[in-house]
């Protein structure tokens, strides 16, 4: 409309109009600035693409890349049936940071404040104490270990400052039953005592890192770099979860009933020198960490060593078949229960009189274990105790083990020889004891003890004959029979070795009130399965011999394990055994 | 050129027949040019949603192995050895057989 009204006048100068509109310094002067806008917009995108990109790439990248951290977590450690006794599960820490706290108003919003403090299990003004004095602190930790369901709830309260750390707890599920043995670690994850401390660095895992590009919902969408974490490695123990269950409820009552200071049974495989159960009384919860005071903690199978006392005779025993100074028709005359040897007397606790060498056993002669030593280099006797594995390392390399006393000097006095014999004099831990019995066992083969599972058998060493063991493995079978001085050791249905053994313990200046009582045995003897060690400490009343306080939990736990176990009973003959021969399927289970 | 062309629509016919004749090659190359330009584009989509897919499948690893352990606490907590011994004992009035009542099948 305004065009066709306006078309008609300026139709004829319309050349000298045109020529008179165009004015060529503007032209030049508009187009010299677009030209320069355009020249400087280039040089810039080359500046900032070429030349100095740094800068943008790193801007971009604040909000863009992440590095996220790929805790690893411990390895599972689990008994030899695949019974897992130490998983861990990862929780969350909760802390703070109170410059941040303050900056965004501080504590002014008390409900909200007292509702974290009481899922965190904290006393409400304590909590607001504490971070009012660390006000110009920019990290404190206010709950450790706190559960994923406890975390999310804190992560809703949405409180300035606060956050939420990603950590791991180990739990123990087998309590205080294995304790001892798989020990624990501390709040950062590092292990402090047992297998936990042993095999730290094989269970320890490396944590991943990896850095990723996120978009604006958070979502990856690129993978940048990538170190693969290293999980920890599982561990398989050679304990038997149920043997251990079994014998720590024995040792527990038995500090219960005889009011001891403590007891400690180790049971091992003879034919492979595995550990299947080492627990101690008194035990400590390893999910709580109030109850970790080191008298509870200490693995006393391994720490403490104690005089053997008889326990040690059958050893004599066998050194002495071995020098060949007796023989199993030998008999030796034990006299009315009293010897003197140099300045000191040997006594018995019963009259043995004339006895050989299963009677000794049987009744426990200290005089005719005595008369056995003197009669043979001391180096015959010290060496089959070394033999045996008494003095050294028991191989299973657990952090914390002694290794007890063992005499090495020249000078030997008469009555020392003597009292070598009936175990006094040398110390030993349970474990270095349970390991001579299972070379008794193995037929003089000693084998390294082992706290893992092993994959082949170790191969041991020779150090007696088997035929000597033989002999010394069918006197022990006579201790536990009703006239034996372990007859309560004595398992029905089962041939049982077992020698008690009754040690005073030394306190400064000589040997004080207090006993240690022992039990120590095979089963079943006809092809020994099981070597077992009983030690029940500084036991209170009348009651404190080997034979009257250690050796019924030796046979209860030696009873329960076999029948776990399912060893073929082997006492009696074949028509006292209730035996059916299942023969539509001859091939199975034998 | 030896005739005249006609007018505008020629020059483009022109460069129609160029491009099929001279510029063969590169219109070949201009075509697959293109359609890896649009192959990379496609291509960094999908790498990128699967990149997100195989995230969130970590996410969910991670969260089942939290929730097996959790299931591995509990299955050893209801099955420790006393605890079964004791409800053997109590609720299923079981006994341990002893050597008298004990058969041995070979």
């Amino acid at each position: 409309m305004k065009k066709a009204a306006s078309s008609p006048e300026p139709q004829p100068p319309r050349p000298s109009a045109a020529t008179s509109a165009f004015i060529p310094w503007r032209f030049a002067l508009i187009c010299t600035f677009v030209g320069l806008a355009l020249v400087g917009l280039i040089a810039r995108a080359a500046y900032i693409q070429v030349l100095e990109p740094g800068k943008l790439i790193q801007e971009g990248d604040l909000r863009s890349l992440r590095v996220k951290a790929m805790p690893s977590a411990r390895g599972i450690i689990s008994d030899r049936n695949d019974e897992q006794l130490a998983v861990s599960v990862p929780v969350q820490a909760v802390w703070a940071d109170p410059v941040d706290i303050y900056k965004h108003g501080g504590l002014s919003e008390p409900a909200r404040w007292y509702a974290l403090a009481d899922v965190l299990g904290l006393d409400r003004q304590d909590m607001l104490t504490r971070l009012e004095e660390n006000k110009s602190r920019r990290f404190i930790y206010l709950q450790r270990q706190v559960s994923p369901a406890m975390a999310a709830y804190v992560g809703k309260l949405k409180l300035p400052g606060i956050g939420l750390k990603d950590e791991s707890r180990r739990f123990y599920p087998a309590g205080e039953v294995s304790a001892h043995l798989i020990g624990v670690t501390g709040i950062d994850g590092r292990g402090l005592e047992g297998v936990e401390r042993t095999y730290d660095g094989w269970l320890t895992g490396e944590p991943g890192r990896r850095t990723v590009r996120k978009d604006r919902y958070g979502r990856v969408v690129e993978n940048i770099s990538l170190k693969q974490r290293e999980p920890g490695k599982p561990l398989a123990l050679s304990i038997d979860q149920r043997l251990q269950a079994v014998a720590y409820r024995a040792v527990k009552q038995a500090v219960v009933d005889y009011n001891a200071t403590s007891a400690t049974i180790v049971m091992v495989d003879v034919r492979t020198g595995e550990i299947l159960a080492m627990v101690n009384a008194p035990s400590y919860n390893p999910n709580n960490r109030d109850q970790l005071q080191s008298f509870r903690m200490r693995n006393r199978a391994i720490t403490d060593a104690m005089e053997p006392g008889s326990t040690i005779k059958p050893f004599v025993v066998l050194a002495a078949l071995e020098n060949g100074v007796a023989d199993e028709n030998t008999v030796i005359d034990t006299g009315n229960g009293i010897m003197q040897v140099g300045g000191s007397r040997v006594r018995d606790v019963s009259q043995v009189g004339k006895a050989d060498l299963a009677r000794i056993l049987k009744k426990s002669s200290n005089i005719g274990v005595s008369k056995l030593s003197l009669a043979m280099p001391v180096d015959a006797v010290l060496g089959m105790y070394s033999g045996v594995g008494l003095g050294e390392a028991s191989g299973i390399n657990l952090i914390g083990e002694a290794q007890g006393l063992f005499p090495d000097r020249r000078r030997w006095s008469d009555f020392e020889r003597a009292t070598l014999a009936f175990g006094y004099g040398i110390s030993v831990t349970p474990i270095q004891l349970v390991r001579a019995y299972a070379t008794l066992g193995g037929l003089g083969v000693n084998r390294p003890l082992s706290i893992l599972k092993t994959e082949a058998v170790v191969p041991g060493r020779q150090v007696v004959s088997a035929e000597n063991t033989r002999k010394v493995l069918n006197m022990l079978e006579g201790v536990t029979h009703a006239d034996g001085s372990a007859k309560h050791a004595a398992v029905p249905g089962y041939r049982v070795g077992a020698k008690t053994g009754t040690a005073k313990k030394a306190a400064a200046g000589g040997y004080g009130d207090e006993y240690v009582a022992m039990t120590a045995g095979l089963a079943p003897i006809s092809d020994p399965r099981l070597a077992m060690v009983v030690v029940i400490n500084e036991p209170q009343g009348d009651a404190y011999y080997g034979g009257q306080v250690a050796a019924p939990i030796f046979a209860e736990v030696m009873g329960s394990a076999l029948q776990i176990l399912n060893v073929k009973p082997d006492a009696g003959k074949g028509d006292q055994l209730n035996i059916v021969h299942n023969r539509g399927q001859s091939d199975a289970g034998t | 050129m030896s005739t005249q062309p006609a007018a505008a629509d020629s020059l483009i016919r022109q460069i129609g027949r160029d491009l099929l004749s001279v510029g063969r090659v590169p219109l070949v190359l201009l075509v697959l040019v293109l359609i890896s330009a649009l192959g990379v584009v496609y291509i960094t989509h999908q790498s990128r949603q699967l990149v997100a897919q195989q995230e969130q499948l970590l996410i969910e690893r991670d969260d089942l192995d939290i929730e097996w352990r959790n299931q591995l606490l509990e299955e050893n907590s209801l099955a420790e050895h006393s605890r079964i011994e004791t409800q053997a004992e109590k609720a299923l009035e079981m006994k341990r057989p002893n050597a008298a009542n004990e058969i041995v099948v070979q």
